[in-house]
């Protein structure tokens, strides 16, 4: 010890020769004392709290930024072809001629209904389809106006209408007729609700008033939240999961394990079976699995003003490390790979200007894309090394739930925390952290991007 | 590569016979030590196992600065001073007050015939906290800085304390002597 002589010098004679008799005194030591260290030694560690430490936080941040860099020229793209495509929509749709004979045999109806009559669609169709190569389009959208269903599209039509040069202006006053018999669809929806109010000038004003383009996504008497604008949301997600016991990394006896859970593998049972060499989990001691890292790239689709659909793509790398130390020193490392697809539902609980308190749930299936396991057999003398590459078979569904809070960084952009709770299912996936501790908490984070 | 070096790798990669190696090596000692700590047999084997465990799953601390065996010995002192501060054996008001002075004069000749397992005894017999600073000066090798540092008293009290404990140890030895 190097303290050993610090104070030698200063010390009496009587402290120096105690010192001398008991520095390297030795009591025998009895053997139940080792029994004891080495049950110690073997015992899992006990469960420790979860704490999400900010590096991860932090990295699953800059992760979202670098994943929404990345798409970002995507979805530029998009927009681009979007807004294109609309115009040639529009273009469609504004060809006089062919709205003045499409609406013809509603003309001869006064109950004509474009959506529901399939007679009415085939001559939409022949009559656009000598003008336009868009004629599916132009059914669709003339079956839009009418039904004045709640899309975007119709704004953006209402925009590009603006936008039209003059020599369409006039040609919109052929649309009378046509809103006229249009009308009279609504007509009858709009009586009915105007009659409580006796109001039948109104009603005759709002016929006026229908060829006015400008007022066109206002011909139906649906109420105003219809045509509330309800943007797709992109997000770029970032996230890692635990076991609800323990913070990470965990480390495991295999023994207590097997007894709950089916025979796992490491490789698939066709690989194990044609090559020899190949070690099973019941080969090894300890087990290590790494933290789950995931990202992805989801899209919620507004449902009403509180609940969303999200879906969209997330890969998953899970590691696990393996040991059996002894005379014959056995290591492994499992890599695996995971492709999902999320579908969660999402409704807000508390919605504020800047921020959102959310709940989620939902499932997820995977796919394993591809499965690296390496070892090494250590026998002293000769060292064993094998690589197994090979895919995975079946899919790993999981349920999860969890509260999440965004919040508003500008107008379209926002930064989103979601810890949650995921249950993996028992679908014979090859041995990781889900296969060992089926109930994870975890948190995802990243950018919100609204389209 | 050396023995201790062999072995210090083997318990670092966690290979038990690298541990029981280090185990058989090291025990009798460090429970010798415990002994001179916490008095008690029983307690000692108690903190004996406890230190083990902290040995073998800290070993990657030990960087090989200083003695293998220094940092072993090290882990075993803080291991029976948690010990003792769990139990609340150092508490400060069970002091050296109560001891009285004894004469330094002592024949050293006397005392080198009593053997260690006596003088084992005799430490025992001192109070807790002034048991701990008589080891950890005397035999241990801190400093009296390093002693107020780790029990949290000030460095003064440390020496008193050495002094009279040894006092009263040089008492017990002649009465010792004297049967």
């Amino acid at each position: 010890m190097s303290k050993e002589n610090k104070n030698i010098d200063k010390l009496d004679d009587f402290s120096k020769l105690v010192k001398q008799k008991l520095e390297n005194h030795q009591l025998p030591v009895s053997d139940d004392i080792w029994a004891g260290i080495e049950q110690k030694l073997n015992t899992p560690k006990p469960a420790k709290r979860r704490i999400v430490p900010w590096y991860w936080i932090s990295g699953g941040i800059a992760a979202a930024i670098a994943l929404l860099l990345l798409i970002y020229p995507i979805q530029n793209t998009s927009d681009t072809t979007h807004t294109m495509a609309s115009k040639t929509e529009v273009s469609t749709i504004e060809e006089p001629k062919s709205m003045a004979d499409a609406k013809e045999p509603a003309s001869n109806s006064a109950d004509a209904d474009f959506s529901t009559n399939p007679k009415s669609t085939p001559t939409v169709q022949k009559n656009a389809a000598g003008l336009f190569p868009q004629k599916t389009k132009t059914r669709n959208l003339y079956t839009d106006a009418h039904l004045n269903t709640v899309d975007s599209r119709t704004v953006v039509r209402k925009e590009e209408i603006a936008e039209l040069d003059d020599n369409s202006a006039p040609k919109m006053d052929d649309w009378k007729p046509k809103a006229t018999v249009d009308t009279q669809n609504n007509t009858d929806r709009t009586s009915e609700q105007l009659t409580d109010n006796q109001g039948t000038n109104r009603k005759t004003e709002k016929i006026d008033r229908l060829p006015d383009l400008n007022d066109y996504p206002e011909i139906p008497n649906h109420p105003k939240r219809t045509r509330k604008k309800r943007p797709i949301l992109l997000a770029t997600t970032f996230g890692s999961s635990g076991t609800v016991t323990d913070g990470g990394i965990k480390q495991q006896d295999f023994a207590p394990m097997m007894s709950s859970t089916p025979p796992r593998q490491l490789v698939s049972k066709k690989v194990t079976e044609s090559y020899s060499g190949i070690l099973t989990p019941d080969d090894y001691s300890n087990a290590e699995h790494q933290l789950p890292l995931s990202v992805g790239v989801t899209v919620e689709k507004p449902l009403t003003e509180r609940v969303s659909l999200e879906s969209g793509l997330v890969y998953t790398y899970l590691k696990s490390m393996y040991r059996n130390p002894g005379s014959v020193d056995k290591n492994g490392t499992l890599q695996l790979h995971y492709l999902g697809v999320p579908l969660n539902v999402r409704v807000k609980a508390i919605k504020q200007p800047n921020w959102n308190l959310y709940t989620t749930a939902g499932t997820m299936v995977e796919k394993g894309l591809r499965s690296h396991y390496t070892q090494e057999v250590d026998s002293r003398s000769v060292v064993n090394n094998k690589v197994v590459k090979s895919s995975i078979e079946g899919v790993q569904w999981s349920v999860g739930c969890g509260v999440g809070f965004d919040y508003k960084l500008n107008k379209d952009l926002s930064l989103f925390l979601e810890p949650k709770l995921t249950y993996y299912l028992e679908n014979n996936q090859p041995m990781s952290a889900r296969t060992e501790q089926p109930l994870n908490i975890g948190v995802n984070g990243g950018l919100r991007i609204e389209l | 590569m050396d023995n201790e070096q062999r072995l210090i790798a083997g318990c670092k990669r966690g290979e038990s016979w690298a541990q029981k190696e280090v185990y058989e090596k090291y025990s009798p000692a460090m429970l010798a030590l415990c002994v001179r700590y916490v008095s008690d047999y029983e307690s000692a084997k108690d903190v004996l196992q406890e230190g083990f465990i902290k040995l073998f799953t800290k070993i990657e601390q030990y960087e090989g600065r200083g003695s293998f065996g220094g940092w072993i010995r090290k882990i075993f002192v803080n291991t029976a001073l948690e010990e003792l501060a769990n139990n609340k054996m150092l508490n400060p008001y069970v002091s050296m007050e109560r001891l009285p002075d004894y004469p330094d004069d002592i024949d050293l000749y006397q005392i080198e015939q009593v053997s260690a397992n006596d003088l084992l005894e005799c430490i025992k017999e001192l109070p807790s906290r002034s048991r701990v600073i008589f080891n950890m000066y005397a035999i241990e090798g801190y400093t009296h800085a390093e002693i107020a540092q780790k029990l949290g008293i000030k460095e003064n009290s440390s020496r008193a304390q050495f002094s009279r404990a040894r006092k009263f140890l040089q008492e017990s030895v002649l009465k010792l002597m004297k049967k």
